[in-house]
């Protein structure tokens, strides 16, 4: 049997989902412990993860350097990657949404300003409402584009909604819910097919039927 | 002598020629085309094409043209549409956008096509030709065959909507159930009938097993002459265990392709390398009456597999010194060519070639001094 290679997104989610993988029988009890490795090895259960940018998760099985992976559904809706997208884990849920300052007002005679690191989502959700829009590309503190006049609104990933709360701001539409999905390189999903369809039933045990039920978004 | 000695021959330069002895000893004959075409054939077909982007000039009359993106456009436009089959295969490159760099690329294309009066021999014979195609290029391979007149009908038998369809499409190219669970909630859709098309999109393995399991699926659209096609259209695989699969996840625009098609892995190689099936719908576009079936090796995948690092530039450096007579070194390195040797010439020692091992050229005879006896 080959090492199956697993690519998770580093942090807390990567973490959760770890457990997850764990709690389901696939334990790599090196991967917890402190350090700035990023390679582990379980050579008895013939695994071997990878910790990498949540962003980089698909573009590592896509291109065939992890079989699978754990990425959000924000991540494979923006750079739709082709892989298999196995199983919704239900973690990590959040959603993207539009938001805009408290007492925002649509001026629909102008171009809608939208900045984001969404970009891909952002054009297809306005392409579908006609809407004529202007986007402005940005990697991170995207709350502040509105204030400072850079854009009209945002569309980002709100979890709680605190920071947006925070800032002014509010949701003025959802775009999409996101959660953790298991996706799997169309390759390795030839050749390493038992070991990845059992994998994918075990976690589906874990999660239980029930709460995946709950769960289920596109 | 050294295995890597073969490295002076490219892999894919003895691919080629293994391929088309195959295709020949099926009666395929060479079809040879000019790298340019009529820029409109591809405009106005641009969604069969890998890559829209095409790159085009104008031509001296006058008329824009297109650096062939595509071969199958060129060979159905110029068949004459007559009674009969034709079987024809090419080695051609074709130029399009690379989906890594997103810039041109060359990229050197083998593949067949079979036209006109196409039966379910002729499907299997492709089939077949696909399967040894990839075992050519390895051992590890597989054909993985889709249907898609079945995962149509499938569709449509859980909605008639085509925007729902055209989602159900990319749910089955993803195998991605959860999201045939979402759409079914969203658009109150008969849960019953979304099931069934979960059941589908999950069927993976060999024809035996996925035909019992397609057959066992309780609540379905009517499928049985498509089911029956491609029972025998596979059934040329039967004593080739594991060399070729069926799985709906392998989809196709359906303005061209209809019925089978297939798609080719190799071990090493994270996508498919050839990509194929049965386009009677693009000669129906394009004005034929005939039936096609065909696919296409994508040569440029195989630079990872054939990568493996060749860790000298030669075997043996041979130093001939100030006054040596070059024909003697000529006759030198002819000598250690016959051994199987890689000889690399250098008035002095060069740390710049990597080789495995020295030798001095002393009165026209070579005095190895480390590794090669």
């Amino acid at each position: 049997m080959e090492f199956l290679n697993i690519a998770l997104p580093k942090g807390r989610l990567g973490e959760k989902v770890y457990r997850l993988f764990e709690e389901a029988g696939y334990g790599c009890p090196s991967l917890l412990q402190p350090g700035r490795k990023l390679i582990f090895e379980n050579s008895e259960n013939m695994l071997r993860y990878f910790w990498v940018k949540p962003s980089d998760v698909a573009v590592y099985v896509e291109r065939g350097a992890a079989d699978i992976g754990v990425a959000g559904k924000d991540i494979l809706a923006e750079y739709e990657p082709d892989v298999f997208e196995l199983l919704d884990l239900g973690l990590g849920a959040c959603r993207v949404c539009v938001a805009a300052p408290v007492n925002f007002c649509d001026d629909t005679r102008k171009t809608l300003r939208v900045a984001t690191k969404f970009c891909n989502i952002a054009r297809s959700f306005y392409a579908d409402s006609g809407r004529d829009i202007d986007i402005i590309p940005l990697n991170g503190s995207i709350e502040i584009a509105p204030i400072l006049g850079l854009s009209d609104v945002i569309v980002d990933i709100v979890e709680t909604g605190t920071t947006l709360k925070e800032n002014d701001l509010a949701v003025i539409s959802e775009v999409m819910q996101v959660s953790a999905r298991l996706i799997a390189n169309k390759a390795s999903f030839r050749f390493k097919n038992v070991q990845i369809e059992q994998l994918k039933e075990k976690l589906y045990e874990k999660i239980g039927a029930n709460r995946y039920d709950q769960n289920i978004t596109k | 002598m050294y295995n890597n000695f073969t490295a002076s021959s490219e892999p894919t330069e003895e691919l080629v020629s293994s391929l088309r002895d195959l295709y020949s000893s099926f009666g395929y004959k060479r079809y040879r085309m000019s790298k340019f075409e009529d820029y409109d054939l591809y405009s106005h077909n641009k969604e069969f094409l890998v890559s829209e982007q095409i790159i085009t000039f104008t031509d001296t009359n006058g008329k824009l043209m297109a650096l062939k993106p595509d071969v199958t456009l060129s060979i159905i436009r110029n068949c004459p549409d007559i009674g009969g089959t034709s079987k024809l295969f090419y080695d051609e490159n074709v130029y399009r956008v690379s989906k890594g760099s997103g810039t041109f690329r060359e990229i050197n294309q083998v593949g067949l096509e079979c036209i006109g009066d196409v039966d379910l021999y002729c499907l299997s014979e492709v089939l077949y030709l696909a399967s040894h195609s990839l075992k050519a290029v390895s051992p590890n391979s597989v054909l993985v065959v889709s249907h898609l007149v079945i995962l149509s009908k499938f569709a449509s038998f859980v909605s008639e909507d085509p925007s729902v369809r055209d989602i159900l499409f990319e749910c089955a190219s993803k195998k991605n159930i959860h999201g045939v669970d979402s759409l079914c909630v969203k658009y109150g859709l008969q849960p019953e009938k979304c099931e069934s098309f979960k059941k589908l999109i999950l069927l993976y393995g060999d024809a035996e097993k996925v035909i019992a399991g397609l057959m066992s699926i309780q609540y379905k659209p009517d499928v049985t002459r498509e089911t029956e096609d491609l029972k025998k259209a596979m059934s040329v695989f039967k004593k080739e265990i594991g060399s070729a699969v069926i799985d709906f996840s392998v989809t196709g625009n359906m303005n061209y392709y209809n019925g089978v098609v297939f798609r080719g892995y190799v071990e090493g190689i994270p996508g498919s390398i050839l990509s194929g099936g049965c386009y009677d719908a693009l000669m129906y576009k394009l004005g034929k009456r005939s039936g096609a079936v065909g696919f296409a090796l994508y040569l440029d995948m195989l630079d990872n597999l054939y990568s493996a690092p060749d860790e000298y530039d030669a075997d043996i450096q041979l130093i001939y010194g100030e006054n040596a007579e070059n024909k003697d070194v000529i006759e030198a390195v002819k000598t250690l060519n016959s051994r199987g040797l890689r000889v690399f010439c250098s008035r002095r020692r060069t740390d710049a070639v990597k080789c495995r091992s020295y030798a001095e050229l002393t009165g026209g005879k070579v005095k190895v001094k480390d590794g090669i006896s």
